[in-house]
C-alpha cells in the first residue's frame, strides 16, 4: 500500500508542484487560445448574438448622426429569452420608446403613443452585425484592441467590398462581445453616424436563451444590376405611394414610386440619409438610405428607365 | 506659454478650415511663421479634429515637431556638386569658346555666345531625391476624375476609388452640383423609411433612437 | 479654400524656404503617421525614429513634390516605406500575421493590427473620452455647427444653409467649439507630456 500511498500524493502534489514552479505550459496554452480566438473576426462577430441573449445592461449611449447627438438611457433585458430593450431621451424633449413582445412603442412623455411591428425575423439587437460573416457585400477584420466606458474591447472592420455602401467600425466589449461602440464611415472615410455607451452596467441573464435564428435569406431577385447585394426586404402601399425597402444586410435603401404631376428634383441629407427626388411630370421616384449618394443616383437612373 | 488672444484663435479655427479670406490668410500666415506658441494651438485643433473624425493617432511627444524640423536640412552636398560641375563646364566652355573664335573664319561673337550658352549646362536647385525617395512616391498620381466615379463608373473603378484615398474626396460634387438642397421636401419619406426600416431591420441601437426623434403626427399613420 | 488647397499653399511655402510652414505641416500630421508606422513598428522609441527620418525625408524631397497627390499621401507613401526599409536594415519582417497589402491605410480609418501600447491606448480613449464629453456639453446649435464641420465637411457656407444663419455666427460658433474642447484637452496633454 505504501507505494499506492506514495503515488498518490505524487498525484495530488505533482499539480500544484506544477503551478508553483512552472506554469508557462499554462499560459501558453491560454495565450494559443486567445491567439486563436483574437485572429478571427467571424468568431468575435459570431459571439454578438449570443453576447445580446446572455445578458442584460443599463448604461448612457451618445449617439452623432450628421448634425445631431443625443444623450439616452438605454436599458435591455432578456427574460428566458425573450427581449425587452427600453430608451428614454436624455437630451431634448423627453420621449421613450420601448420594445417588448414583438412591438415597438415610442412616445413623447405624457403625449402621444405609436406603435409599430417589430422585426417578424425573431432577431434581436444588433444581430444584423452578427450575421455579417458570409455576406459578400462586405470584409471583416480584427483591429485593434481599444477601451470603451472603462471597459476592454476588440475593434472588428466591417469594410465595403464596393463603393455603393458604406463601412462600419465595431467595438466589441472583450468579456462579453456586446457592442460598445458602432461607427458608420461613409465612401470618403467621414463618420456618418456613430453611437458609443459611456457609461454601461453589464449582468448575466436569468434563464435561458433560445438559440438564435438565422435570417432566413429570401430567394427575391436582387433588382439592381450594378449596385448588387440589395433585395426587397418590405413593401407597402400608402395612398397611391409605393414604398420598396431593400437591404443588403446592413444598409437599407428606400424607393418610393408615386404618380405626381410636377417637374421637380431635390437632395437631401439628414442623420446620415442620403435621399435624392426626381419627378418628370408622371411620376415622383424618391429613393433614401445610408449610402453613397452615387448609389442611390444609380437606383434613381435603372429605376427610370 | 503666453495666452493667445481670441481674435487669434478665433482666426485660427477659420484657418485650418479653409475659410479666411486671402488677404486674412496671409496675415495670419505671417502670424504663424513667428509665434510658437500659435503653431501649437493649431497643432491641438488638428488633433481634436482627428478625434472627432475617429481617424487612427498615435500622440507623438512633446517638441517632436521642433526636433523634426530642427534636422530638416536641404542636402547640401548634391547641391554643391553640381555647382563645381557648372563651373568646371563653365570654364572648358569659355576656353573653347575662346579658342573658337581665336580661330580663323570663325562665327560671329553673338553664335559664340549661343554656343557658349548651349554647353552650359543649367543647374538643378533640387537635391538628388531619387535616392531617398521610391519610384512609387515620384511617380504622379492622376487627378481624381470625379464625373467618372460618380456617373457612369463600373464598380471594379469605384473599388479602385475606395483605395485610393486622393480619389475618395471629389464625391462632393454628386452633392452640391446638379442636384438642389431640400431636405424639407423628403421629410415625410424619411419617417417613413425610418418606420420601416426600424420595423424590419431595425435591429440596432440606431434604428430605434431613429424611432424615438421620429416626427409624431407622420408616424401615428402606422399605428396599431 | 478646401483643406487641401491650405496642405498645397504650405507645401509651396516650405518649398521656397519657409521652415514655420513645413513645422505647421508635421504637427498636423505627425500623429497620423506615426499611427500609420506603428502597424510595422512595435516598439514607441523605434516608430518616433521612423516618424522623424519619415518628415525629414520628405523634407528633403519636397522640390521634387508637384502637388498632383495630397501631401498626406504623399508622406504616408514616404512613411510606409521609410519603415519598411527600417525593418530590412534591421533584418526584421514586419510581423508574419500582418501583410504589407493589408496592413495599408484606407483614409477613414480602416486597417488592420494597431501595435499600441496600453499607455498609448489608454490616451487614445481619454482623448476620445474628453472630446466626446465636452461635444456633449456644448450648447446645441453650437454643437450641430462643429458636427457639420467635422463629420460632414461641409463649408461654413454649406453649415450656414442648413442652419440659417449668416456665414460669421458659423465661424463664430465653431470657434467657441474649438476653444471649449481646447480648453479641456489642455490638461490632458499637460499631464501626459505630450504637449503640442
Amino acid at each position: 500500500m505504501r507505494p499506492l500511498r506514495f503515488l498518490l500524493v505524487l498525484l495530488i502534489l505533482a499539480p500544484s508542484g506544477v503551478r508553483a514552479e512552472d506554469s508557462s505550459w499554462l499560459d501558453s496554452g491560454k495565450k494559443w487560445v486567445q491567439q486563436l480566438w483574437r485572429d478571427d473576426s467571424e468568431t468575435w462577430l459570431g459571439r454578438i448574438n449570443g453576447a445580446v441573449a446572455n445578458h442584460n445592461y443599463k448604461g448612457v449611449l451618445v449617439l452623432a448622426q450628421g448634425a445631431e447627438i443625443n444623450t439616452l438611457a438605454v436599458e435591455h433585458r432578456m427574460d428566458n429569452g425573450l427581449e425587452s430593450l427600453r430608451m428614454r431621451t436624455l437630451s431634448g424633449s423627453p420621449r421613450e420608446l420601448v420594445k417588448k413582445g414583438g412591438k415597438i412603442q415610442s412616445n413623447s412623455l405624457g403625449g402621444s403613443v405609436q406603435t409599430f411591428p417589430a422585426a417578424a425575423t425573431g432577431q434581436i439587437t444588433f444581430s444584423h452585425f452578427a450575421n455579417v460573416s458570409g455576406n459578400k457585400s462586405y470584409k471583416t477584420r480584427l483591429a485593434e484592441k481599444a477601451r470603451v466606458a472603462g471597459r476592454s474591447t476588440q475593434v472588428i472592420d466591417i469594410a465595403a467590398e464596393d463603393a455603393w455602401r458604406y463601412s462600419y467600425r465595431l467595438w466589441l466589449d472583450t468579456e462579453t462581445g456586446l457592442p460598445l461602440k458602432v461607427v458608420t464611415l461613409d465612401e470618403r472615410g467621414y463618420a456618418v453616424e456613430q453611437f458609443v455607451f459611456t457609461q454601461i452596467d453589464i449582468t448575466p441573464a436569468a434563464g435561458k436563451a433560445k438559440p438564435a435564428k438565422a435570417p432566413q435569406n429570401r430567394e427575391l431577385k436582387s433588382p439592381f444590376k450594378e449596385v448588387k447585394g440589395f433585395r426587397v426586404i418590405a413593401s407597402e402601399i400608402r395612398a397611391g405611394s409605393t414604398h420598396y425597402l431593400f437591404s443588403d444586410g446592413l444598409a437599407s435603401i428606400s424607393l418610393y414610386v408615386e404618380p405626381s404631376k410636377q417637374k421637380e428634383k431635390a437632395q437631401m441629407r439628414r442623420d446620415g440619409v442620403n435621399g435624392l427626388m426626381l419627378a418628370d411630370g408622371s411620376i415622383r421616384y424618391v429613393t433614401m438610405g445610408k449610402v453613397p449618394v452615387a448609389t442611390l443616383e444609380k437606383i434613381l437612373a435603372q429605376t427610370q428607365r | 506659454m503666453k495666452p493667445i488672444s481670441e481674435t487669434d484663435l478665433e482666426q485660427l479655427s477659420a484657418y485650418i478650415d479653409g475659410e479666411l479670406s486671402d488677404s486674412e490668410r496671409r496675415f495670419f500666415q505671417k502670424r504663424l511663421a513667428n509665434d510658437a506658441d500659435l503653431r501649437a494651438a493649431c497643432e491641438r485643433a488638428w488633433i481634436a479634429s482627428s478625434v472627432l473624425k475617429s481617424q487612427p493617432m498615435q500622440l507623438m511627444p512633446a517638441g517632436s515637431a521642433e526636433a523634426i524640423c530642427a534636422q530638416c536640412q536641404p542636402e547640401t552636398n548634391s547641391v554643391k556638386a553640381p555647382w563645381r560641375l557648372v563651373a568646371s563646364f563653365a570654364a572648358l566652355a569659355l576656353v573653347a569658346g575662346l579658342g573658337y573664335q581665336l580661330m580663323p573664319g570663325s562665327e560671329t561673337p553673338a553664335a559664340g555666345d549661343r554656343m557658349m550658352a548651349q554647353q552650359a549646362p543649367v543647374p538643378s536647385p533640387a537635391p538628388n531625391a531619387a535616392e531617398a525617395v521610391p519610384a512609387s512616391v515620384q511617380k504622379e498620381t492622376a487627378k481624381p476624375a470625379a464625373t467618372v466615379v460618380v456617373k457612369s463608373a463600373a464598380p471594379s473603378e469605384q473599388i479602385a476609388a475606395v483605395n485610393d484615398p486622393t480619389r475618395l474626396e471629389l464625391n462632393e460634387a454628386t452633392r452640391s452640383k446638379s442636384w438642389p438642397k431640400r431636405d424639407q421636401a423628403m421629410d415625410d419619406y424619411l419617417a417613413r423609411h425610418n418606420q420601416m426600416t426600424g420595423s424590419n431591420t431595425g435591429n440596432d441601437l440606431i434604428s430605434y433612437a431613429q424611432l424615438l426623434s421620429a416626427p409624431e403626427a407622420d408616424a401615428s399613420e402606422n399605428g396599431q | 479654400m478646401g483643406e487641401h488647397e491650405i496642405d498645397t499653399e504650405l507645401v509651396q511655402r516650405a518649398q521656397k524656404g519657409d521652415k514655420s510652414a513645413f513645422d505647421l505641416l508635421v504637427r498636423k500630421y505627425q500623429h497620423r503617421i506615426a499611427a500609420v508606422v506603428s502597424r510595422f513598428v512595435r516598439n514607441s522609441a523605434e516608430c518616433q525614429d521612423v516618424v522623424q527620418d519619415s518628415f525629414i525625408k520628405a523634407y528633403r524631397s519636397l522640390p521634387g513634390f508637384r502637388g498632383e497627390s495630397q501631401f498626406y499621401t504623399w508622406m504616408y507613401r514616404i512613411a510606409v516605406n521609410t519603415a519598411k526599409n527600417h525593418l530590412a536594415s534591421q533584418k526584421r519582417r514586419p510581423g508574419a500575421d500582418v501583410e504589407l497589402e493589408d496592413a495599408e491605410f484606407i483614409e477613414g480609418g480602416i486597417y488592420v493590427q494597431n501595435n499600441d501600447t496600453p499607455e498609448h491606448e489608454l490616451l487614445r480613449e481619454e482623448l476620445a473620452q474628453v472630446v466626446s464629453k465636452a461635444l456633449a456639453q456644448l450648447p446645441e446649435e453650437i454643437r450641430q455647427a462643429i458636427t457639420l464641420r467635422e463629420m460632414e465637411g461641409l463649408s461654413y457656407e454649406e453649415i450656414a444653409e442648413v442652419m440659417n444663419s449668416p456665414v460669421g455666427t458659423v465661424r463664430s460658433r465653431i470657434f467657441r467649439a474649438r476653444e471649449a474642447i481646447d480648453a479641456r484637452l489642455r490638461p490632458l496633454y499637460e499631464s501626459q507630456r505630450v504637449r503640442p
